[in-house]
């Protein structure tokens, strides 16, 4: 038996020898060479190997050369990387290396380069990070979780990866297999530090139709009191509108406020506004970067007419411990991050608040005194961030992150005063709170080599309340004119989301993305007004909240979403992305279904100094708000669409052809159509009451609209100076059969004219100088053309305004500059940041709204104010990050 | 010194909220004093116009009557001069309206004034209901307890033989009856009195409906449901015992784009508040240097028989 067994075991030590030996291309080489004919090398190696190396030096016509540079080597390899470009392998025959043509499936079979491209220092996943050939033949960009993953056929490549703020990082390598690169790239800089190269992702976001906000790119914008802001750095964007000094959230390409999907961590956000849309909800601390989508909508995206944006917060850092602190002129906030699990797991938690009520309160009740009347302010607004990452494996990640925000106004005021014997009372009251609660779960798989999957499970909350109540009572010598209005507002608009994506790398040339997902929406609004002007005196007096509470019952419905899309981007050589898919949908309330196919088409031919993209989109929106004033407010009520309400429709068509300017600077042309179908709008003169039965929904009119407009980007990046110029003309009107004697007008933010400017200069390397100009044509307005009196009203004589012509006028343009230096410097407690600036320099009076309210002596006439909010305002901030 | 800044910082934020400044708007003082004038044309009528001058909207001195002003219809064929009516305050035509013609109507204060003029307009034809099904009847209860009846029917208009596009108007009306008991006999007789239905919405196209709440009319715009039959849904105010519903009287009036619009804007006009929810009213007028409108409308009367 065990001479068997020896046998065997001897045999085996054999045929392992022997198979050693009958592999010369084992052995085992160094070798190095510069420039020299593949001839010369091959003989070279023969002599340098001692095996011998059959080849025809007929084959060998070209006049390429070869350089390697060899240690340790196996020779197959190193013979496998010389011949590879000439579409030649060596095969190995009766112990003799042979050279030979290379059979084509094995030139032309694909390998994959997948992996992450993450923050050296944080761990923290880098999304978006562009990953390109070094002859830039071929890129592609890694989803929004970092994760990438190139197909490349067998051979010798160098590929660069590049991420905005960060230091570009390259990879050479051979391709012979399916292989993971895990990228981590160090920062470039502090806040304001330049980055040398960024042309290439902000060139290539241009091509898609997109616009990229890193996180440099946001706290270079325009800061309002030393808050840094995402959505401030998003309305200097060409194509992109608001109310004066960011009232009235975003208009993008002649859209609604409420047209845009804002998503925050992948959870839509119904309003995006704290100090009623002066500051966003969004701190600049969590914010890592955002994207706009304003044209081209991959199938990916759905629910919203004008845009998309994608707004990713920071995860924690997995390496070490650190944080943030800053105090700004309005607001303070304090970050902190780290390990949970060294590079495995992280949280991180932030705070932010305003810290003047209490002297708003003090200041107010000074002011009121001075106008002789008797009240006070008090305004507050706060947010929290946290979030919890966890890296299960190599290949799962799964995060967890939660916001909650809210803003608290209220305001009462009450004044008495004689004037010829009569006493005159007025009386305000306004009390409005706000806010939004955001909870998301994410898992992120990497499924093999190519595919990439995420799940999020979310839920998003937004509510408010708003009351106003308004008094004007005069006692004439006994007889009592007392004339007040209430409205209590209150809505809550809940939505419960699971979203899947799966990303595919079929070819090198083919992506397929594939997902679906389920919205559950709840609902409860309620509008109440009461006025006894008319002599519809129902509760005379002082109204409350409560009172008006008590006879208020809300409107509740509940509905469902189900979506999915399919998106496929085929590459054709190496200039020409197609991008072709469709999201379809079905909305359910109660028993009624409404399906929606909505196809998506895009294409770009990107060369090395110039590119082009046309793109066409149908999208369907299932919520709408009803707005007031087009302001975008908080106030704002968001409806589902309902058996009355119908969903709104619109088709969306944009172009870009851009060029690149020497080395750094681009210039981009752009225009764009878009058609938008039964839009809502509150109606004329409707006193709307909104309680538990679905009547109200009858009144709401439903109406069209269109825009078109073109836009020029110019901009410029140097190690000393950068600078982005933006020039808009568009033309964005509205028609509802029933507003406006169903004639067209001109949208609220219809401006004909736009530009904004940013300059930065760097003065030396902690100093900073940032410089911002606006301008922008008036918004619209509807203002009274005169009046009439009313005579019928037992309370007397009533004035009602007439008017003639919807949004008739034009306020006068919006102009501001603002001039900001930021200071940045590194000690061993961290890096400090001081930010100083005067926002609004030239003071200039920006109208946002105007006011018109009745004057205290005369009931019969009318005062109208003009409101501009911010003047001349200097403004501080600083920042320890450690 | 930290206190300082402290303290200016506040204030700044302050500031904040209380930046309003007045602005006088040009707008306001052009539009005073102008003609405002109200006139509708019906066929073989004389025609009515009001007239006033709307007033400022700062400083507002009340509503004006002119009664020296010069009102006249023009067609190609024709003038029609008005005179003022003191008892009625408005301005009466001294000869019928001919449906035949097209008008423009002009005025002014004096000669030295700019006139207002109004845009061309038609008579409409008078057109009739077509009720393909017969009324559908319920009985319910109302808010208050009491019964009341409702009445369903489907119709449409017929093909309009005019190339402008007409609006309509409806009012519908029935007898009521009352149960009397004649030697011991109950007996359903008439009450000498009629009501005006009340219209109660179309849920298919909401807005299509607007509701005089001085006069119970119905304006309504046809072409809003296509080719498709438009349902009208009125109801009794009350339907007593003895109470029966045999006839449903309406007037249906065409009338023109004009008429429509501006009668539009004067309900919602009427329903309007200055608070709350709301967009502003946007008034109609088919009248340059002025306000108001001239319109046209040709009614006819029918019945509709419930089996």
């Amino acid at each position: 038996m065990y001479r068997y067994i020896y046998i065997l075991l001897f045999s085996l030590i054999l045929v392992f020898d022997l198979s050693a030996q009958s592999n010369p291309d084992d052995a085992i080489i160094s070798y190095k060479c510069l420039n020299k004919p593949l001839p010369v090398v091959l003989k070279e190696l023969s002599k340098k190997s001692g095996l011998n190396i059959v080849f025809s030096d007929s084959k060998f016509k070209s006049k390429k050369t070869v350089t390697i540079n060899a240690n340790n080597e196996r020779l197959g390899d190193v013979l496998k990387v010389i011949l590879e470009p000439y579409r030649m392998t060596i095969e190995v025959i009766e112990g003799v290396i042979v050279v030979v043509n290379a059979r084509n499936e094995e030139i032309t079979k694909p390998y994959t380069l997948y992996g992450t491209v993450t923050d050296k220092a944080t761990g923290e996943l880098l999304p978006y990070a562009a990953v390109y050939l070094d002859d830039r033949s071929q890129g592609i960009y890694a989803n929004e979780k970092g994760f990438f993953a190139f197909k490349l056929t067998r051979g010798t490549y160098k590929i660069y990866f590049n991420y905005l703020g960060y230091d570009t990082d390259s990879l050479s390598f051979f391709m012979k297999k399916d292989s993971m690169a895990n990228i981590q790239l160090n920062l470039t800089t502090t806040y304001l530090k330049e980055v040398t190269v960024q042309e290439d992702l902000s060139k290539s976001s241009y091509k898609y139709g997109e616009d990229f906000y890193s996180k440099e790119k946001i706290y270079k914008a325009s800061s309002l009191l030393g808050e840094s802001d995402v959505l401030r750095a998003i309305i200097t964007t060409a194509g992109v509108s608001s109310g004066a000094d960011g009232f009235g959230g975003l208009s993008v390409r002649g859209g609604n406020n409420d047209q845009n999907l804002v998503l925050y961590d992948g959870v839509p956000v119904q309003n995006t506004g704290h100090a009623f849309g002066l500051i966003s909800i969004f701190s600049s601390t969590v914010v890592k970067d955002a994207r706009l989508i304003k044209g081209a909508f991959p199938a990916r995206y759905g629910g919203r007419l004008s845009s998309y944006l994608d707004i990713k917060t920071k995860d924690g850092n997995k390496t070490r411990f650190g944080g943030e602190v800053g105090i700004s002129t309005i607001a303070s906030h304090a970050t902190i991050e780290g390990p949970i699990l060294k590079n495995k797991a992280s949280f991180l938690l932030s705070y932010r608040r305003t810290f003047a009520d209490p002297t708003i309160k003090s200041v107010s009740e000074y002011i009121n005194q001075t106008n002789e009347s008797e009240g006070s302010t008090g305004y507050y607004f706060q947010d929290m961030n946290g979030k919890i990452s966890f890296d299960l494996n190599r290949k799962n990640q799964i995060s967890i992150s939660y916001y909650k925000g809210n803003d608290d106004f209220n305001s009462e005021s009450k004044s008495q005063k004689k004037s010829s014997g009569q006493d005159y009372t007025d009386e305000k009251n306004n009390e409005f709170t706000w806010g939004n609660n955001l909870l998301s779960i994410h898992w992120n798989s990497q499924i093999g080599k190519n595919q990439y999957s995420k799940l999020i499970l979310f839920q998003s909350k937004w509510d408010n309340g708003f009351f106003k109540f308004k008094r004007n009572a005069r006692d004439s010598f006994g007889i009592i004119d007392d004339i007040y209005t209430a409205d209590l507002k209150h809505s809550e608009f809940k939505v419960r989301g699971i979203k899947w994506d799966y990303d595919l790398q079929l070819k090198p040339s083919n992506m397929v993305r594939i997902g679906a997902g389920l919205n559950q929406n709840q609902s409860s609004i309620a509008y109440k007004n009461l006025s006894n002007i008319g002599g519809l005196a129902i509760y005379p007096g002082i109204i409350t909240f409560d009172t008006l509470n008590s006879i208020t019952k809300p409107y509740n419905y509940a509905t469902s979403e189900y979506y999915g899309y399919v998106e496929e981007e085929i590459s054709s050589g190496k200039n020409v992305i197609f991008n072709i898919g469709v999201h379809a949908s079905v909305y359910k309330i109660d028993s009624l279904y409404r399906p929606s196919i909505q196809p998506r088409v895009s294409l770009s031919i990107n060369g090395d100094f110039s590119w082009f993209n046309v793109a066409g989109a149908y999208s369907r929106q299932y919520q709408q708000s009803l707005s007031e004033n087009g302001l975008g407010f908080p106030s704002d009520l968001w409806v589902n669409a309902s058996r009355f309400i119908k969903p709104a429709d619109g088709y969306n068509f944009s172009s870009t052809l851009g060029f690149l300017l020497g080395k750094n600077a681009t210039i981009n042309f752009g225009g764009y159509y878009k058609t938008m179908k039964n839009i809502v709008s509150l109606g004329e003169g409707q006193n709307l009451v909104i309680d538990s039965n679905d009547d109200w929904q009858k009144s709401i009119p439903f109406g069209n609209g269109k825009a078109y407009g073109a836009e020029l980007t110019i901009a410029s990046q140097s190690k000393v100076a950068n600078f982005e110029l933006n020039f808009t003309y568009s033309k964005s009107t509205r028609q509802f059969e029933d507003l406006n004697n169903a004639k067209t007008f001109n949208y609220r933010f219809d401006r004909r004219y736009m530009a904004n400017g940013n300059v930065s200069f760097k003065i030396n390397p902690k100093l900073e100088l940032v410089l911002t100009g606006t301008y922008q044509e008036g918004s619209k307005v509807t203002f009274p053309s005169g009046g009439i009196v009313e005579t019928k009203t037992p309370a007397g004589s009533y004035i009602y305004p007439i008017y003639f012509e919807k949004n008739n006028f034009t306020f006068n343009d919006y102009i501001r500059l603002d001039v900001a230096f930021s200071y940045v410097s590194k000690t061993k407690s961290g890096s400090h940041r001081v930010f100083a600036g005067i926002y609004n320099i030239l003071n200039r009076k920006n109208p946002i709204y105007l006011q018109i309210e009745r004057d205290t002596f005369n009931l019969n006439s009318y005062e109208v104010d003009s409101v501009s909010v911010l003047p001349l305002l200097p403004a501080i901030s600083y920042t320890l990050t450690f | 010194m930290n206190k300082r800044i402290y303290i200016l910082f506040s204030i700044l934020i302050v500031v904040l909220f209380s930046c309003e400044e007045p602005v006088t708007l040009t707008t306001i003082e052009s539009e005073s004093g102008k003609m405002l004038v109200e006139c509708e044309l019906t066929p073989y009528r004389t025609a009515e116009a009001r007239l006033y001058t709307i007033g400022n909207f700062n400083q507002l001195n009340g509503i004006n009557y002119p009664e020296n002003a010069v009102l006249k219809l023009v067609s190609s064929e024709d003038e029609l001069f008005f005179k003022y009516d003191k008892a009625r305050k408005i301005y009466v035509s001294e000869h019928m309206v001919n449906p035949n013609y097209s008008y423009v109507l002009i005025g002014y204060l004096n000669e030295r004034e700019n006139k207002i003029k109004s845009s061309l307009i038609t008579i409409p034809a008078a057109q009739k209901l077509s009720i393909p099904g017969t009324p559908v009847l319920k009985k319910v209860k109302n808010e208050k307890g009491l019964d009341q009846m409702n009445i369903s029917f489907s119709a449409r208009i017929p093909s309009e033989v005019n190339l402008e596009k007409y609006f309509y108007r409806i009012k519908a009306e029935r007898k009521i009856f009352k149960q009397v008991v004649i030697g011991g006999v109950a007996e359903t007789i008439f009450s000498g009195k009629t009501e005006v239905l009340d219209f109660l919405g179309n849920d298919d196209i909401p807005l299509a409906f607007t509701k005089s709440e001085e006069d119970g009319t119905i304006l309504f715009d046809a072409s809003r449901f296509g080719k498709e039959n438009i349902k009208f849904n009125f109801a009794t105010k009350s339907f007593l015992a003895g109470d029966k519903l045999e006839t449903i009287h309406y007037t249906l009036e065409t009338i023109n784009e004009p008429t429509y619009r501006y009668l539009i804007s004067k309900i919602k006009q009427g329903k309007a508040s200055l608070s709350g929810t709301t967009e502003p009213v946007i008034s109609y007028s088919n009248i340059e240097n002025g306000y108001g409108y001239l319109g046209s409308s040709s009614p006819v009367s029918d019945s509709i028989v419930i089996k």
